[in-house]
């Protein structure tokens, strides 16, 4: 069956200019160089690299919330609803902008940094929708958003600091899904909790892609939990995406030496064969 | 190396006492690497904390016995547990960022443990080498008392201009000259046998252009960077023992295989007994020698890394063993773990 297309990101480059004091360019930080992506609607799709290789920087691209150097974002009628004067993203206009980005949630790494703590939870999960227009049944979306996170009712009238680090995760997720959207960024979302937690956040995340049908594009520098659950891997260096394959050949047949060191680098939970792996370690550094 | 006997904790909150240590036992044999592993809130820190009485305020050690190389360190002396940090036990902590003064060199920091643990070596130096032992700043005060008096200058100088009487403000300008000119004068001192030593140390943990590092802040240097800065300060009082509290947590996958790698090869080298704690079931069979799982304040199960892979006792370490992640498309199992969550 073939997948179609939700977003077409064709050589897309970000520049970020370093300015000295007098305000004159003296370097360019190129945080995207080129990036060719395409995301298949109701997969998941993995982005890992190491810190600083532009994999936040993509997402704040695909929301606009940096404008891109160059490159072109096409997006589906799906998520244009064939109601925008374009469907490029560059082209839209500023309301179309606020429409657009109803489509797209956001979970962020830091679940502490990324609620407000001086808000209620009803608060935070509701103003979403506030913000887009919606003025009744608040309450009821927020409750059925609890619940399809695995939290509840008791949960309305808290502040974040009252939850544990997986469960404001979960807040996050219920406050990305608000506006019903089509795709989630998720920047790291399980890279600041435990192991057993961690498989909780998964576990979560992939019953509600297949209950939502959502397109997730799932950002990590962990490979383990990227495998598990993307279907497609891209592979980010220094702002270019340098091997995207499928989840099975990445892992397999990786091409690119720097896959190879990052498949290397991982720390198997299988003390045998440590020996062997150290070897092999030692040839790329 | 290191013994804890039915070791207890509590914390005295508002909301009664927590019990975060429930009669943990541990032994550390000398010159192997020890894996503690547990989730967030077990009691893993707490543990190592309680060993160098690092604990706040609100916790206090209610029972049991540490006894470190045949000592009893349980009920030890503040200024005996003054010699033991960093000079019989180093620690390495989880995010090197906030473990570092901001506003110290990394020479200044390195050099105060030295001063403090490996001051005979730092003299013998010296004396061989015929160089100083510090370097010899002259009419130099503290960094905070140079601050404060150039702020107190700046203020006076603004303040005198305002009032319309600048000539009274020029004496200020002069003492700023004055700390200017001397600060130029004295910048290419020869090294001293304490910055040797900082260089040494640097060099240990395989930092490149350690010269240039010393001179350095930690905000300066990246992640992986600053994290050997943290194991050449542990390293630096030739501690016997190096306590790791989740060393890598904060860093990127490429960065932590090289730190941990960094660590068993230090390991070897000196022949130093290692407490690695973190929740990284991969880690642990990387790096471990032997493991201990701990669970709500109590170790649940210790052996040896093989064969709680293989052969895993008890319940709980069964469940953190199937919540690893392993590519397939099922779903990861959780069950009997982290139901301290639903509240």
């Amino acid at each position: 069956m073939k997948q179609e297309t939700i977003i077409q990101i064709s050589a897309l480059r970000k520049h970020f200019p370093v300015k000295n004091l007098w305000g004159t360019d003296i370097a360019l930080v190129k945080a995207l160089d080129g990036v060719d992506l395409s995301i298949s609607e109701g997969k998941t799709f993995g982005i890992v690299g190491e810190s600083g290789c532009g994999k936040t920087t993509l997402m704040r691209t695909l929301l606009r919330l940096v404008e891109p150097t160059s490159g072109s974002v096409v997006l589906s009628e799906k998520l244009t609803g064939g109601q925008f004067s374009s469907n490029n993203l560059e082209e839209l206009k500023k309301n179309e902008l606020r429409k657009f980005r109803r489509q797209i949630g956001v979970v962020f790494q830091d679940p502490m940094g990324a609620l407000n703590p001086r808000m209620l939870i009803k608060d935070i999960v509701g103003e979403p929708l506030a913000i887009h227009g919606q003025t009744e049944n608040i309450r009821d979306r927020v409750i059925e958003l609890l619940n399809n996170v695995g939290l509840g009712n008791e949960h309305l009238y808290r502040y974040p600091h009252e939850f544990s680090g997986g469960q404001r995760q979960r807040i996050g997720i219920a406050r990305a899904l608000a506006t019903d959207p089509e795709i989630i960024i998720a920047d790291e979302p399980v890279s600041a909790l435990d192991v057993s937690i961690q498989a909780q956040i998964i576990n979560l995340m992939m019953d509600l892609q297949e209950e939502l049908n959502l397109s997730i594009i799932f950002i990590a520098h962990d490979l383990s939990v990227v495998k598990h659950i993307s279907s497609r891997v891209g592979v980010m260096y220094s702002g270019e995406l340098v091997e995207i394959k499928d989840t099975g050949d990445i892992f397999d047949r990786p091409e690119h030496d720097y896959t190879k060191e990052l498949l290397r680098a991982i720390p198997q939970p299988d003390p045998f064969g440590r020996e062997e792996r150290k070897k092999n370690r030692l040839n790329i550094v | 190396m290191l013994e804890i006997k039915n070791l207890k904790t509590q914390f005295n909150t508002y909301d009664g006492v927590v019990e975060a240590l429930n009669g943990v036992d541990l032994t550390i044999e000398d010159g192997e690497i020890f894996g503690l592993v547990g989730e967030t809130g077990c009691g893993k820190s707490v543990t190592c904390y309680s060993v160098l009485k690092l604990l706040p305020k609100t916790a206090e050690v209610v029972d049991g016995e540490i006894v470190l190389n045949g000592e009893n360190i349980t009920h030890a002396s503040e200024s005996r547990l003054r010699e033991i940090r960093g000079g019989e036990i180093g620690i390495i902590f989880q995010d090197p960022l906030s473990a570092l003064n901001p506003v110290m060199t990394i020479n200044e920091q390195i050099g105060e443990v030295l001063t403090l643990h490996q001051k005979k070596e730092v003299n013998a130096l010296a004396s061989e080498k015929e160089i100083p032992v510090y370097k010899s700043e002259k009419w130099k005060a503290s960094s905070g008392v140079e601050f404060m008096i150039t702020a107190f200058s700046v203020f006076f100088i603004g303040l005198f201009t305002i009032l319309g009487q600048f000539s009274l403000g020029l004496p200020f300008i002069a003492l700023i000259a004055a700390m200017f000119l001397r600060d130029q004068m004295q910048k290419d001192l020869p090294e001293s046998a304490l910055d040797l030593m900082v260089i040494e140390a640097l060099s240990r943990v395989k930092l490149p252009n350690p010269r240039q590092i010393a001179k350095s802040y930690p905000h300066e240097l990246s992640g992986g960077m600053q994290q050997r800065v943290m194991i050449a300060m542990a390293l630096a009082g030739k501690a016997k023992m190096l306590i790791a509290d989740e060393p890598t947590t904060a860093l990127d996958v490429t960065i932590q295989a090289q730190i941990l790698q960094l660590i068993k090869d230090i390991q070897k080298e000196e022949q130093m007994s290692v407490l690695l704690i973190t929740h990284d079931l991969g880690v642990v069979a990387e790096t471990c020698e032997k493991v201990a799982v701990m669970y709500k304040g109590k170790i649940v199960e210790e052996s040896s890394v093989d064969e709680i892979f293989t052969n895993p006792q008890h319940d709980y370490t069964k469940s953190l063993l199937n919540a690893i992640p392993k590519g397939g498309k099922e779903r990861l199992q959780v069950s009997g773990i982290g139901d301290h969550e639903s509240i």
